[in-house]
């Protein structure tokens, strides 16, 4: 805690000093009387003791999504008389206070408790650090003050907004835990699948009793087996365009996350490879706790410029299965980014390219005028060609625009899909 | 509160007119408190001291025109005044954005209440045991006691710095 003369001081004393001057100047009384009031509230303002208090403060959630309302509340207890007390908490710049105030002004007598609430709103994702109040302890002439700083850390953590998604591309081939997808493979399922002749073993329920009546002898019905399948969703951290929360980046990472947590409420395994600057993967996983992995890993994610380019070879086999369907989401800004789908793809992975378009991500960032609008428009026809040329090597891209839904654009993929040849 | 503090500026700036009032003071005055006002509203605190200082000036200078005439309730009105605006240009200045619970500005308008009729019964003391000297004490005594006034000053200006290098060290 330290203790400082303010600078009202300093402007009190400098008029004290102007009146004494010209009173001595003038030889006339009434100066001296104009700054005695002045003086006396110099004089008065001796320095009070050294504030002692009690804060806490509370967080109401520690995670949240884009969008989302947080409520702090802190708690001052004074055990020694606080006549002016100024708390202050510093908060980021994309914090919205929708009620109350971060700067509050109170007067607490010995023992009295008070209690206040403010409620934020969080637009853009991020890790932010709450917690730290300042404390000024003014003495009652503002000539003084006891400064403090109370650290309580409160890590919030505000993850990309998740759509909800229900019709989503199914992954060519199955994993060998249950799950959502009919397997080729037959056994215990609820599908059925063949009919053979009974077996030594087989169970009586099985026993297929129309088939069994109509050719004379035991059959059993075999059922196809439900699996689960890995999903890998690469993400482009290459590059963005954009301004604050609204870039190529965060719709990608908004978009991953809805896919993320459609997967995994289909069972599957998801995993994440965060393809920058810095290559950083999760491996597929699932469950509630694996979900939140990926909260946290998509949270922090940031382009980091670099002039190399990532072998994918690098990436473990068991971060990018081999029988994993791979969903790249990416602006395809950066030719390393398409040259490495273009690795993946000969690499025989089922891959699904979700191209995030910049150009309209560009265009609500700029003012409009004739000139934007014609580069847009030809921004429009290259990235047009350069789709098309990817399609015709084979990928699947499907555009999407960030304010158009991610069910929309995955459907242009099709239910049904079969493996393409790669041309090149 | 905003306009509770262009109470004692209207006060600060309309004196010394009252006691000189000429179309050239009025200017002044009108300067002077608009530097306040602007000080206060705009929380510029070396524009508030501007326009004190304008005022002190000014009021001295009215003095100096007027003669001898003695005004020493204009000199408590004055300083008390002086003291309100420093103070509540100070107390906007300093809790600009915040919120100020009832509490909070209740105890602030006592401190207020207490400065004004503090400054303004010390000086009117003050004045009485001037008159009261003047009146029956010897004529060495007035010596005496500018001499006592003159040091406890320096003992008062040693003493502040003697404390401000001890609290630096």
């Amino acid at each position: 805690m330290t203790w400082r003369i303010t600078r009202a001081g300093l402007s009190t004393l400098t008029l004290v000093a102007v009146a004494l001057l010209l009173g001595v100047v003038s030889g006339r009384a009434e100066l001296f009387l104009v700054g005695l009031p002045l003086a006396l509230r110099v004089l008065v303002a001796r320095r009070p003791e050294a504030p002692r208090y009690t804060l806490v403060h509370e967080l109401s959630a520690t995670r949240l999504f884009e969008g989302e309302r947080a409520t702090l509340t802190l708690a001052l207890t004074a055990e020694t008389p606080l006549p002016q007390i100024e708390v202050f908490e510093p908060l980021a710049p994309s914090a919205e206070p929708l009620s109350g105030n971060p700067r509050t002004v109170l007067a607490l007598a010995a023992g009295e408790t008070a209690r206040w609430s403010y409620e934020l709103r969080f637009p853009e994702r991020g890790r932010f650090a709450l917690g730290t109040v300042h404390l000024r302890f003014w003495a009652r002439s503002g000539l003084g003050v006891h400064e403090a700083v109370h650290r309580d850390p409160k890590p919030l953590h505000v993850y990309p907004r998740a759509a909800p998604v229900s019709r989503l591309p199914t992954p060519l081939r199955t994993q060998a835990s249950a799950g959502n997808y009919v397997s080729p493979l037959v056994g215990d399922g609820i599908e059925p699948g063949e009919i053979r002749p009974f077996a030594p073993g087989d169970r009586i329920k099985h026993v297929n009793w129309r088939a069994s009546l109509r050719l004379g002898r035991l059959y059993v019905t075999r059922y196809q087996q439900e699996r689960n399948a890995d999903v890998v969703l690469m993400l482009d951290t290459l590059s963005q365009v954009g301004m604050g929360s609204a870039t190529t980046l965060d719709a990608s990472l908004r978009a991953a996350v809805s896919l993320a947590a459609a997967y995994l409420a289909r069972k599957d395994r998801v995993g994440l490879i965060e393809y920058g600057g810095v290559l950083h993967w999760v491996r597929p996983g699932s469950g509630r706790p694996h979900f939140e992995r990926l909260l946290s890993t998509l949270v922090r994610a940031e382009v980091t410029f670099t002039y190399v380019a990532k072998d994918l070879g690098l990436v473990p086999p068991r971060i990018l299965p081999p029988q994993a369907l791979v969903l790249a989401i990416s602006s395809l800004l950066d030719a390393r980014f398409t040259a490495a789908l273009g690795d993946l793809a000969g690499r025989g992975f089922d891959l699904i390219v979700l191209a995030v378009d910049p150009v309209r991500i560009t265009r609500a960032a700029l003012a409009p005028s004739p000139r934007v609008d014609t580069a847009c428009r030809l921004w429009t026809l290259e990235r047009r060609i350069q789709i098309a040329e990817l399609t015709a090597r084979g990928l699947r891209v499907v555009e999407w625009a960030p304010d158009e839904s991610i069910e929309l654009a995955l459907a242009r993929v099709g239910r049904h899909r079969r493996p393409r040849a790669l041309v090149g | 509160m905003r306009a509770f503090s262009l109470v004692p500026i209207v006060i600060l700036a309309g004196l010394p007119v009252l006691i000189h009032p000429t179309s050239g003071f009025a200017a002044v005055g009108a300067v002077a408190g608009i530097l306040c006002a602007a000080g206060a509203l705009g929380r510029l605190r070396p524009l508030v001291t501007a326009g004190g200082s304008l005022t002190l000036i000014q009021y001295a200078l009215a003095l100096a025109l007027t003669g001898g005439r003695s005004s020493l309730p204009s000199a408590i009105v004055l300083g008390v005044a002086l003291a309100l605006v420093l103070d509540v240009s100070d107390f906007l200045h300093r809790f600009h954005g915040a919120v100020l619970t009832p509490p909070a500005l209740r105890c602030q308008a006592k401190h207020w209440i207490v400065i004004a009729l503090l400054g303004a019964l010390t000086s009117g003391a003050l004045v009485a045991v001037a008159a009261l000297v003047r009146i029956s004490g010897p004529p060495a005594l007035h010596t005496l006691l500018a001499a006592a006034g003159a040091l406890a000053a320096a003992a008062g200006v040693a003493g502040a710095v003697l404390r401000r290098r001890l609290e630096r060290g």
